[in-house]
């Protein structure tokens, strides 16, 4: 019927059909492409200046990254198992400070009142003597274009001030830093007070419940503050460190993250280049000072974190063998790589006892 | 012949009593044989009754063979005049003893004499041993010391493996045993050899005891501990080696990386294919369910609906109505497998018109409810391309779902940009699994584990925990110098340096010991019982073998009188029962004469007598083998050792409980109340010395074991009221005792002013050695200096008031190095049967006092 009547009642049909379904959709792309980039994008304190490229990705290997300033620092956050604090202790900040989301998690700093205003000072973990650097009130304008959004900030005020002081304080850093983000270093005392008024509390001495400062016996020189928290074994846990000068060394201090190399040194080794020296150096080297370790490759020594030159040769030693292997018998240690000598039989047999003429 | 019968009858009546009596005497002398090889500590523990039963037995047959020699030894006219009877009735006696004498008078004379000889011979006993010097005392003491060393098989002599062969021979060995004691008394050489080897012995002893102690207790204590020291350090090895490979993938910048960048292509790839699924679907829409447009169930649920929808009577709302409902039945149209119709249809798009055949109205519905449920579910809307969806949150949320299916979590507001968040995420998922790893290690460990992760073999030898680990396994035989690595043997040695016990061997048989076995001193019991020990049982087994001798030669004289026959087949059956197993004995290949005679020659050698005596006992020692290896399984001698023998009453657990007092007719009961009858006997010949035991015996050893000096103290009123230093001079030097230290009291000026004026005078020190001077003076003065020194000492008065009180009587006090302190041990009594203990088993009740404060 409709052949007969055709075209026009089959362009009707086909029309009608068009009208009660509609069009075909066809959403197909010409072409698919990755709808996230992927790159390999280090964290942002690494450098990413070419001059670097070879040794970044040397380093990157080893748990590591390259600043733009030439500083070695350790690749990510979490290496340290703790939280890593810059301390402010001068107005004159490191270059990779203000790209330090992926290193640290805030800053800390010492404040005294010096003639009757807050500074942000110089001192030991005793608080003995101090030096004042720059004017509380100046924080902003110094750390201001560098502070990250994830930034806690621990004060430290000197100790043994009184609590209408501490409030002092507490209002003079309110305009300065955001509130919920700063945390005070405060006698155990004052934690209640600090915490009312909306900023975190640290306390001076040990305690529950609160992360706190630790010893002056617990730092190190690249460790300049220690924080610990008690955990559920009632085991006190690095929680936090803070670091000015030494910031790898510091992290390692807190946990040995540096990854063993992934070469191995040879001898008759003919590459010398930074990278292959990164790639060889052992986990105990001291990665900021790369070109003596360059220097020093070629005489088939390194640097050690604690300023020692060694051999690799000895490194490699210590490496394949264990200590009980190397020490000599002689070694008041030796003993304990042995294992026990059976040599008591277990069926007791009793000694008779000989009875002797004795000389007239 | 009348009489020749009554002759005969007599006579086999005569020779039957002398077999009973015979008999009973070979019993004896076996039993006690049998008895006396035993170990003290059964002779004075579940042998006990026993023994005592076989001593009144022995007492009472001698008695027996004693009072029928004496009577019969007696002439036949003396029972006459007790009996007042006329001497001349009865002429044709040739003993000229009456009627009446012989049968009445004889007989109970008899009985009485031997009623009165059971209990004399106890008291004579007892007066023996009491007035045996207390250099015999020890002498006696060495003895026992050594035949329970010997029966122990503790002891050897050097050249002399004879005596070790026998007693290592069951056969030969209880003869020996329960012989040697006498052998080892009397002989002047032999007690010498053993006094001169004591303190060799006693080290050797203590030493087995030491060393026995160490194999039982301390060795499997050791052991355990490296299997649990093993184990540990296994599962520490394992522990850390996992904990280093997790905490490295923790801690793994590149692995982080590499994850992230697996994680981010996935991401893409999903997206993607999402994309790819949604618009290949659409394209297919427009053929979507093509052959259902004809299917009669739906055509007819259709034309249901829209003839409803049609009616006249239906009115704008009704048909809204219609197109839901239509709407709602396609888009919840389900096949039975359970797959979904998979259409959306708006009520809007819902056509219920009459323009075109139902077929075609259906198949638009379906194209159009399809496309827009693909929207619905592929969360895309109709506007958007794939450029914005690439873009948009749709496409993050997947990116989201993705990681979190490899269980990286972040958070809801991530950013496809936010690698920082993707980094800390993959980081958190490794965080915390190298810890949980050791964590297991921790519990799995006995000791809880250490903290310390990398400790190698060295260190971890060393640590706290192993060191407490091996405090609480090894418990009291630790010491410092223990470690997992330091071999058994210098650990025994070291272990062994450090045991101070003090040998009782050495204490009773020290030289100053002497003094303790004065009556009140602290080993006067001892010093009994050795001589009892050392005395008695050889004596009774030679006497009732004499006895037997007698009762032949007795027998023999008789029988020669009367009938030569009997007397021949008498003799025959005696050199039949017992000269030819001597005989045998005496020539055989092992016959102890030849041996003792080597013996005396190189031991025996202080005098004739010596030599003679221990000769004589090797010819001792093959007649009793004779006896003994012949009858020892007799069944007579079995029938009166199930008569003697009697169990130690014993209380349900075993532990024995007080002797039940003989009955009031008993033999024992007549034998008790005979002895505390006749005990006035010995007093009233000057024999006999009874003294009160002492509250206290204070025994002070030096550090090198060695017997400082005995004190006896006697307690009034919890205060010291006498002080006793039983000659003390005896055998050992009044510098010792200075060195003691006791002495520094007002008194002592004077006595060391006697003592140095003297000290060139040759007669002082004669004086000395007899005691004269200690006797008169010295021994008084520090006999009255000791008591108030005592009782100035608060502490130590204390001790001996609390030791008095709990009836301890015996205090050894052992001197720590060169200080005035003591550590302090309580002995009960102090027996023979500790001889034994401390061989044999080697547990003497020492007690020591816990912060002891006794200072001298």
């Amino acid at each position: 019927m409709i052949s007969r009547h055709s075209p026009l009642l089959f362009v009707l049909a086909v029309f009608s059909v068009l009208f009660v379904s509609g069009c075909a959709v066809d959403k197909r792309p010409e072409a698919y492409s990755n709808a996230i980039v992927i790159n390999s994008a280090f964290p942002a304190h690494g450098s990413a200046q070419a001059q670097y490229a070879g040794v970044q990705t040397a380093l990157l290997s080893r748990n590591l990254l390259m600043a733009d300033n030439g500083d070695v620092l350790p690749v990510m956050k979490g290496m340290c198992e703790a939280d890593m604090l810059y301390r402010v202790t001068s107005s004159n900040l490191p270059p990779y400070i203000g790209q330090h989301q992926d290193l640290f998690a805030g800053f800390y700093l010492d404040v005294a009142l010096v003639k009757g205003s807050w500074q942000v000072v110089s001192t030991d973990n005793d608080f003995e003597s101090f030096s004042s650097e720059f004017d509380l009130a100046l924080l902003a304008s110094v750390l201001s274009p560098r502070v990250m959004p994830s930034d806690v900030f621990t004060i430290r005020p000197q100790p043994n001030i009184s609590a209408k002081t501490l409030t002092d304080l507490m209002t003079a850093v309110q305009s300065v830093l955001p509130v919920t983000r700063t945390r005070f270093v405060v006698a155990n005392k004052f934690a209640k007070q600090v915490e009312q008024a909306g900023y975190g509390a640290v306390l001076e001495y040990a305690g529950a419940g609160h992360v706190y400062l630790g010893e002056t016996l617990s730092t190190s020189a690249a460790q300049d503050r220690t924080f610990f928290a008690i955990d559920y074994n009632t085991n006190a846990k690095l929680a936090a460190f803070a670091v000015s000068q030494q910031p790898l060394m510091g992290c390692v201090q807190a946990h040995n993250f540096i990854l063993p190399p992934s070469k191995v040194y040879k001898r008759n080794a003919k590459k010398s280049d930074l990278p292959s020296v990164v790639n060889v150096l052992p986990g105990n080297a001291d990665f900021n000072q790369l070109n003596e370790q360059q220097r020093l490759f070629a005489l088939g020594q390194y640097l050690t974190i604690n300023g020692d030159v060694l051999k690799y040769s000895t490194y490699q030693k210590m490496q394949a063998s264990s200590r009980c292997s190397r020490l000599t018998p002689s070694d008041p240690l030796f003993k304990y790589c042995e294992d026990r000598k059976q040599d008591v039989s277990a069926d007791f047999k009793r000694r008779k006892a000989t009875m002797r003429k004795q000389g007239n | 012949m009348s009489t020749r019968v009554s002759g005969q009858v007599k006579i086999l009546l005569l020779l039957g009593l002398f077999v009973v009596y015979v008999c009973l005497e070979l019993s004896l002398n076996l039993l006690l044989i049998d008895m006396y090889a035993k170990p003290l500590q059964d002779v004075f523990g579940e042998y006990q009754l026993t023994a005592e039963r076989l001593e009144l037995f022995g007492r009472t047959l001698s008695g027996f063979g004693l009072a029928l020699g004496f009577i019969s030894f007696v002439p036949g006219h003396i029972f006459n005049f007790l009996g007042g009877a006329n001497p001349a009735t009865q002429t044709g006696d040739e003993h000229g003893i009456s009627k009446q004498g012989k049968w009445l008078f004889r007989p109970v004379a008899f009985v009485l004499l031997w009623a009165l000889i059971i209990p004399f011979l106890r008291i004579a006993i007892d007066a023996t041993v009491d007035n045996t010097s207390n250099e015999k005392k020890l002498s006696a003491v060495r003895a026992i010391v050594y035949k329970e060393a010997y029966l122990a098989e503790s002891v050897t002599i050097e050249g002399f493996p004879e005596f070790d062969e026998i007693v290592s021979d069951a056969d030969r060995k209880d003869l020996v045993v329960a012989l040697i004691p006498s052998l080892a008394f009397f002989s002047g050489g032999f007690n010498h050899l053993i006094e001169s080897n004591l303190q060799n012995m006693a080290d050797v002893f203590l030493l087995n005891r030491q060393e026995e102690t160490f194999s039982k207790e301390a060795l499997p204590r050791i052991r355990k501990f490296d299997g649990i020291y093993k184990s540990e350090w296994g599962s520490y090895q394992k522990a850390s080696l996992e904990y280093t490979q997790a905490s490295r993938r923790e801690n793994n910048f590149a692995l982080i990386e590499q994850e992230r960048t697996e994680l981010l292509n996935k991401a893409n790839e999903r997206i993607n294919q999402h994309w790819r699924t949604f618009s290949d679907e659409l394209l297919k829409a427009d053929d979507f369910r093509r052959d259902y447009a004809e299917n009669e169930d739906i055509v007819k649920v259709y034309r249901d609906i829209r003839g409803k929808y049609q009616s006249s009577k239906c009115d704008r709302q009704c048909r809204d109505f219609y197109k839901a409902e239509f709407a709602k039945y396609l888009n919840n149209l389900t096949f039975e497998s359970g797959e979904r119709f998979g259409v959306y249809l708006t009520p809007a798009d819902a056509n219920l018109t009459k323009l075109l055949k139902s077929k075609y109205q259906l198949m638009g519905m379906f194209t159009r409810g399809r496309r827009a449920y693909l929207y619905q579910a592929y969360g895309i809307s109709e506007e958007m391309e794939y450029e914005q969806y690439s873009q948009s949150q749709v496409a993050t949320n997947l990116a989201i779902a993705l990681f979190k299916e490899q269980d990286v979590h972040v958070p809801k507001d991530w950013t496809m940009q936010d690698m920082r968040a993707l980094r800390q995420a993959i980081t958190k998922k490794y965080q915390g699994r190298a810890e949980a790893l050791w964590v297991t290690y921790q519990n799995g460990s006995s000791f809880g584990g250490v903290p310390e992760k990398t400790l190698d073999r060295v260190d971890f030898a060393r640590l706290h925990e192993i060191k407490v680990l091996s405090k609480i396994v090894l418990g009291p035989y630790y010491m410092d110098d223990f470690t997992p690595s330091i071999a058994e043997s210098r650990y025994k040695k070291m272990w062994l340096d450090s045991q101070d016990n003090i040998s009782f061997i050495q204490m009773v048989t020290s030289t100053a010991a002497t003094a303790a076995f004065a009556p009140g001193g602290s080993m006067f019991q001892l010093g009994k019982d050795a001589v009892k020990l050392a005395v008695i049982p050889p004596v009774s087994i030679a006497a009732s073998l004499l006895a037997i001798l007698l009762l032949f030669i007795k027998l023999g004289m008789y029988l020669w009188a009367r009938n030569k026959v009997y007397l021949v087949v008498a003799m025959g059956l005696g050199v039949f029962a017992f000269g030819i197993p001597v005989g045998k004995s005496v020539m055989g290949e092992n016959s102890y004469h030849g041996m003792m005679v080597a013996f005396a020659e190189e031991f025996s050698d202080v005098d004739t007598f010596d030599k003679t005596f221990t000769v004589g006992f090797g010819y001792v020692l093959d007649l009793e083998n004779g006896i003994f290896k012949t009858y020892r399984d007799l069944p007579v001698v079995d029938a009166v050792a199930s008569v003697v023998y009697q169990k130690l009453p014993r209380d349900e657990n075993g532990e024995p409980i007080d002797l039940p007092p003989p009955s009031d007719f008993s033999l024992r009961a007549y034998d008790n109340f005979a002895y505390s009858l006749l005990g006035f006997a010995p007093d009233m010949l000057g024999m006999g010395e009874v003294t009160a035991p002492f509250n206290t015996n204070i025994t002070l050893l030096k550090q090198d074991m060695n017997v400082g000096a005995y004190l006896g103290v006697r307690l009034e009123d919890k205060k010291v009221a006498q002080v006793s230093m039983p000659n003390f001079m005896q055998g050992t030097d009044i510098g010792l005792i200075a060195e003691q230290r006791l002495f520094y009291q007002p008194d002592w000026q004077a006595l060391a002013l006697e003592y140095i004026s003297n000290v060139d005078d040759p007669s002082y020190w004669l004086q000395l050695a007899q005691g004269d001077i200690a006797k008169e003076s010295v021994m008084q003065r520090l006999e009255r200096n000791m008591a108030s020194y005592l009782n100035d000492t608060p502490s130590t008065l204390a001790l001996l008031n609390n030791l008095n009180e709990r009836g301890q009587s015996n205090l050894i006090l052992l001197e720590l190095e060169h200080s005035k302190k003591y550590r302090c041990f309580v002995l009960g009594t102090v027996t023979a049967q500790m001889i034994s203990e401390s061989i044999e088993s080697n547990n003497i009740a020492y007690e020591e006092l816990p912060n002891c404060k006794a200072r001298l």
